[in-house]
């Protein structure tokens, strides 16, 4: 009798454990894969709602142009911190072949900024969730709740998170009033301009651009300009094969 | 003995459901956010006059600790259907008219929250 | 039984107020840094973890190690590890507050500490960490403690030991887990994403805890009159001896998988620790001295003498630091084998990093002198 109790509940428990999982691989077929070939990149089945997007049309981008930089820094306050071990930036510009990998032709500087990631491994990195995707699909960061640990910055794989090793302010010459700086010991990087789409403006590098090179809009919205722009043209991602999914798209 | 064995399934299949989705990656369950417009009311306080003299802090630190992870939703929306940003230049766009409105009453009370520490101080701006 | 830490012989007393002096030093240098920020250290944005991170993962083995120890010295009866278990635990609880400090030291913003344990996020290994460590601190402490009364008194160990025990059990086997994890989420990094990151840990953990065991031990033996017994002595350095087997075999397979499939991603990680790197050199003595030390600790002859395996043992503890401490987090954060830009601590940074360790050593000392002298109070009853 006992000996059938325990074979019947084994064979039950197996039968759960199964169910178990059948029912997870259910919870999860909105995550995995993307395709990010050229611009295959259709909206992932099931992914609603908003996720912002940027694609920058590298031909349009002029040689030793930084206005973008300029304007997104002097827009969010990032320090202009002059020793090159604790540099602060929220976008830059970096040889496109480092950027892109070997299918960019150009070694042109192309900008680079943080990628908000469908799937940031800076999030899973962060012990406190002060990096996190916001449900717009943007990649914020609570300033009030960063210890400081500095993970998101070791894993993000495109190097675009900043920890501020020193006083910001003392490497500030000029603020703007509309935002806040850091502090010294908290991890800073590009906030898609949160702060500028909830008064309905664009991104201040989309608005600096003088080429109109950087488009903007919602990638899970069929009728929105960059989901025509990524459908018609050939586009890059930086690193796809690491399954972050950037946000970011680039024109070659 | 059958009725236990159901619930010992049921539970690992639970379990097994938790903990498959909490590693799932960071992102928070997405919810269309279609608000796009500009919602920084700062024409009336969030409340009245005598409650934000006593309670001043803790409705900032609400704002604080929620609004970055509330993201295009840290909206505040009062009994009567107001609605604020969660943002400290929500209050600033009034209270900041005043350069001494922080600050006299602080230095009277000798406290020094940290705001300044990151937001910038109406007594800097020129 | 804490007064008799305040007494003892002169060369007791001058070596524990050089540790103290060290530990102040650390104190110092933590005050310099909690008003300047990382400025006093050599971290930047070449190297964005340094020493105190580079620790984590060597304790968190050692603090899954005395479990090993721990377990069947409390749990089964007549275990040749029973003198040995308090030691164990007392291990156990050392290297999981040690994690503790490091981890804080760490921090960019210190005053938020406790948003460590007030916003976990389930989904990030991190989040996990300082709990259990916490709580893995506790319950290794309480037992060591009580372990260690109950032997003074004469007395059978409470019952609650073993519940301790049960759930510390799970706990510490998560700390090298969860350690391997939080290096896990940086892709591209082969060195950090390597499943066999974590038995890694696990197995080179026992194996440098046995070698600081047997090296404490035979101190205590010698200096304090402290007894763990012939048989205790020569079981630990064959789990050193088999354990650091275990390690090599580990670390041959990774690099075993790596060559032969010549995956690139894998030999460049392999090259940042071994080839053209700054930490090369340490990476290959940490290597020699684990297969010199692993060597000499297989031959049963030279195991027996208590201050050979005592010195092997400590070689091998030093060889897994340097393994699993320190190259693992230095040379796997650098990004481009090419610019392997080296990282050198600056004094604040080692002074507070000695200054952990020698606190460390210090209670350490003081808990194997209570220990001896509760053993001799009962020979003497």
């Amino acid at each position: 009798m006992m000996h059938n109790d325990r074979r019947e509940f084994i064979r039950k428990a197996g039968i759960g454990m199964l169910a178990g999982m059948g029912a997870a691989s259910g919870i999860l077929t909105g995550g995995g894969f993307e395709r990010t070939t050229s611009a295959a990149w259709a909206a992932v089945p099931g992914e609603h709602g908003r996720r912002w997007g940027m694609l920058i049309d590298t031909r349009r981008c002029r040689e030793g142009c930084t206005l973008c930089i300029e304007s997104c820094h002097h827009t969010h306050n990032v320090p202009a911190v002059k020793s090159p071990d604790e540099t602060v930036e929220w976008m830059h510009k970096e040889d496109g072949r480092e950027l892109l990998g070997s299918l960019c032709s150009s070694t042109a500087a192309l900008p680079a900024l943080c990628n908000h990631c469908v799937e940031p491994s800076c999030a899973r990195a962060c012990p406190t969730d002060s990096i996190f995707r916001r449900t717009d699909g943007i990649v914020a960061i609570d300033y009030h709740r960063c210890v400081g640990c500095r993970s998101c910055m070791q894993s993000c794989p495109y190097g675009e998170v900043s920890f501020n090793w020193s006083d910001p302010r003392a490497s500030l010459k000029n603020p703007s009033l509309d935002y806040p700086t850091r502090q010294r010991g908290v991890v800073e990087k590009c906030n898609f301009c949160s702060d500028r789409l909830v008064r309905g403006k664009k991104p201040s590098c989309v608005e600096a651009c003088p080429e109109g090179a950087i488009s903007f809009g919602n990638l899970n919205d069929p009728s929105s300009e960059i989901r025509k722009l990524l459908e018609s043209s050939e586009t890059l991602q930086r690193k796809p094969e690491l399954g972050t999914r950037p946000s970011v798209f680039y024109i070659i | 003995m059958r009725k236990k064995n159901i619930l010992i399934i049921g539970l690992l299949a639970a379990l097994l459901v938790v903990l498959v989705s909490s590693f799932r990656a960071g992102a928070e369950s997405e919810s269309p956010a279609e608000a796009d417009a500009a919602r920084v009311d700062s024409s009336a306080c969030v409340y009245p006059k005598e409650y934000m003299q006593t309670h001043h802090m803790q409705v900032l630190e609400d704002w604080k600790n929620t609004a970055a992870h509330e993201g295009p939703d840290a909206v505040h929306e009062t009994a009567d259907g107001r609605k604020f940003q969660k943002n400290l230049s929500t209050c600033l766009a009034c209270h900041g008219s005043n350069r001494y409105f922080c600050f006299s009453c602080h230095a009277y009370a000798n406290v020094t929250p940290n705001c300044w520490n990151c937001h910038i101080s109406p007594l800097d701006t020129p | 039984m804490i007064e008799q830490a305040l007494k003892g012989h002169r060369s007791y007393l001058i070596w524990s107020f050089a540790l103290l002096a060290l530990a102040a030093g650390a104190a110092y240098a933590s005050a310099l840094q909690s008003a300047d920020g990382f400025v006093h250290t050599g971290m930047g944005n070449n190297a964005i973890w340094g020493l105190y991170h580079a620790q984590l993962p060597f304790l968190a083995s050692i603090a899954a190690a005395s479990l090993a120890m721990l377990v069947p010295g409390t749990l089964q009866k007549h275990s040749f590890l029973a003198p040995l278990a308090p030691l164990a635990a007392f291990l156990g609880a050392i290297a999981s507050a040690m994690s503790l400090l490091f981890i804080a030291a760490d921090l960019g913003m210190q005053r938020r500490i406790l948003t460590l344990f007030l916003n976990p996020s389930p989904g990030a290994p991190a989040s996990w960490q300082a709990p259990l460590l916490l709580l893995f601190l506790a319950l290794s402490l309480a037992v060591g403690w009580a372990q260690v009364g109950a032997m003074r008194k004469g007395v059978k160990q409470a019952v609650w030991i073993r519940s301790a025990v049960m759930i510390a059990i799970p706990a510490g086997l998560a700390l090298p887990v969860i350690s391997a994890f939080r290096l896990a989420v940086v892709p591209g990094s082969e060195l950090w994403t390597s499943a066999l990151l974590a038995p890694r840990l696990m197995v080179s953990g026992v194996a440098a805890s046995a070698g600081m065991m047997l090296l404490m031990a035979v101190t205590a033996e010698k200096l304090a009159g402290f007894k763990a017994g012939e048989e205790a002595l020569e079981r630990l350095a064959a789990v050193a001896a088999w354990a650091g087997l275990g390690s090599l075999a580990l670390t041959g397979l990774e690099a075993g998988t790596a060559m032969l499939g010549n995956v690139t991603a894998k030999t460049t990680a392999l090259s940042l620790l071994y080839g053209n790197s700054p930490f090369a050199l340490a990476s290959w003595f940490s290597l020699l001295a684990g297969a010199l030390s692993t060597g000499f600790l297989l031959m049963p002859s030279l195991r027996r003498s208590s201050i050979a395996a005592a010195s092997f043992g400590a070689l091998l503890a030093l060889s897994v630091w340097l393994q699993s401490g320190l190259t693992l987090i230095l040379a796997g954060q650098l990004r481009n084998g090419s610019v392997a830009v080296g990282y050198a601590p600056a004094l604040p940074e080692i002074l507070l990093t000695t200054g952990v360790w020698a606190g460390a050593v210090l209670i350490i000392t003081v808990l194997l002198k209570i220990t001896a002298s509760a053993q001799l109070e009962r020979e003497g009853l």
